[in-house]
């Protein structure tokens, strides 16, 4: 297995995994076994080629990210790009953020609440930025946490609509049938930003990857990954 | 009966001074709400807390000590405030 893949060296749920997994087999020999199984990304994928393997989780474009891994991760599985909103789509709730936090001082301006004892006008800024601290909160979370996730074997939309509820929908690789890039808009030509369908024969027929970065470059990445997969086919390689 | 009722209600001197005036009842009934307000924030810290939990299970990343530090700091804040808007406010 190439060195560049450190998503291999998991900690959390999926160490506890490996470590229960039956079938055990000795890092020499799962070492053997997976240069023979499969080529490293780089040896197929020029989008891929160009790109440095990254620690930097914050990002919203992370290409062979290293020490990141999902919880349905399978054990010879390696993640290839992880994929988040673009900044600038988030743009609404930021400033919303920053119109919620101007506020309490336009109150002040006009005077509306100045029959209010001081305490309960102390109470009132410290509950607002509370709740403008909260909602920031909860939209940078949504952000972080919902991602894309590209692997040699599949395709992962990692969904968390609401407080506690999480959706992770996946397909494989070689059930993709159909991939478009689109991107509409100015901002998104300017900001190289855009969606990505991805129509398939899984169980869930159709994944959008909305708003994320380099639209063109994910597409092309996802049609040399369905290349590669039907190259391991024809000469064997498939697991 | 009746005029016995009305005089006993109109001889009794008001139990708590925040019935005293309607500016008191109007601060009581406010200060209500800023404690029942900042209760359920402290329960929605709390989710979020389990959110980060949740999530941090899910995609296992680097930051995700940072981000729990974040909602932790978040819950404190939320639970000092709470106790101010009961006790002191």
């Amino acid at each position: 297995m190439p060195e560049i893949f450190d998503s291999g060296d998991l900690q959390g749920d999926l160490k506890t995994k490996k470590e229960n997994s039956p079938a055990k087999v000795s890092p020499k020999s799962k070492k053997e076994k997976s240069n023979h199984w499969h080529r490293h990304v780089d040896d197929y994928s020029n989008v891929m080629r160009s790109e440095k393997a990254t620690e930097d989780h914050f990002s919203w474009y992370i290409p062979k990210p290293k020490r990141m891994s999902f919880s349905e991760q399978e054990q010879d599985e390696h993640l290839i790009l992880v994929l988040r909103q673009h900044p600038i789509t988030q743009l609404k709730w930021f400033l919303l953020a920053v119109v919620l936090s101007i506020m309490p001082f336009l109150f002040i301006t006009t005077g509306m609440f100045n029959f209010l004892p001081d305490r309960f006008y102390l109470a009132g800024f410290i509950g607002w930025y509370l709740l403008v601290a909260g909602y920031v909160i909860e939209a940078l979370l949504k952000w972080f946490y919902n991602v894309y996730i590209i692997t040699d074997e599949r395709i992962v939309d990692v969904d968390f609509h609401s407080l506690l509820s999480r959706n992770i929908s996946s397909a494989k690789i070689d059930k993709i049938e159909d991939v478009t890039a689109i991107t509409t808009g100015f901002l998104a030509a300017v900001f190289d930003y855009g969606k990505v369908e991805i129509q398939t024969a899984a169980e869930k027929r159709e994944f959008e990857f909305g708003g994320i970065p380099n639209p063109n470059r994910v597409a092309t990445l996802i049609n040399e990954l369905l290349l590669e997969e039907e190259l391991e086919k024809v000469e064997g390689r498939v697991r | 009966m009746i005029n016995l009722f009305q005089a006993t209600i109109s001889s009794q001197p008001f139990a708590s001074p925040l019935l005293a005036s309607p500016e008191a009842l109007f601060y009581g009934f406010l200060k209500v709400i800023f404690v029942v307000g900042a209760l359920l924030y402290l329960i929605f810290a709390v989710l979020i807390i389990r959110q980060v939990g949740l999530m941090s299970r899910t995609i296992v990343t680097g930051p995700s000590a940072l981000l729990k530090t974040l909602v932790l700091a978040h819950f404190f804040v939320a639970g000092v405030v709470f106790l101010f808007f009961t006790f002191i406010l």
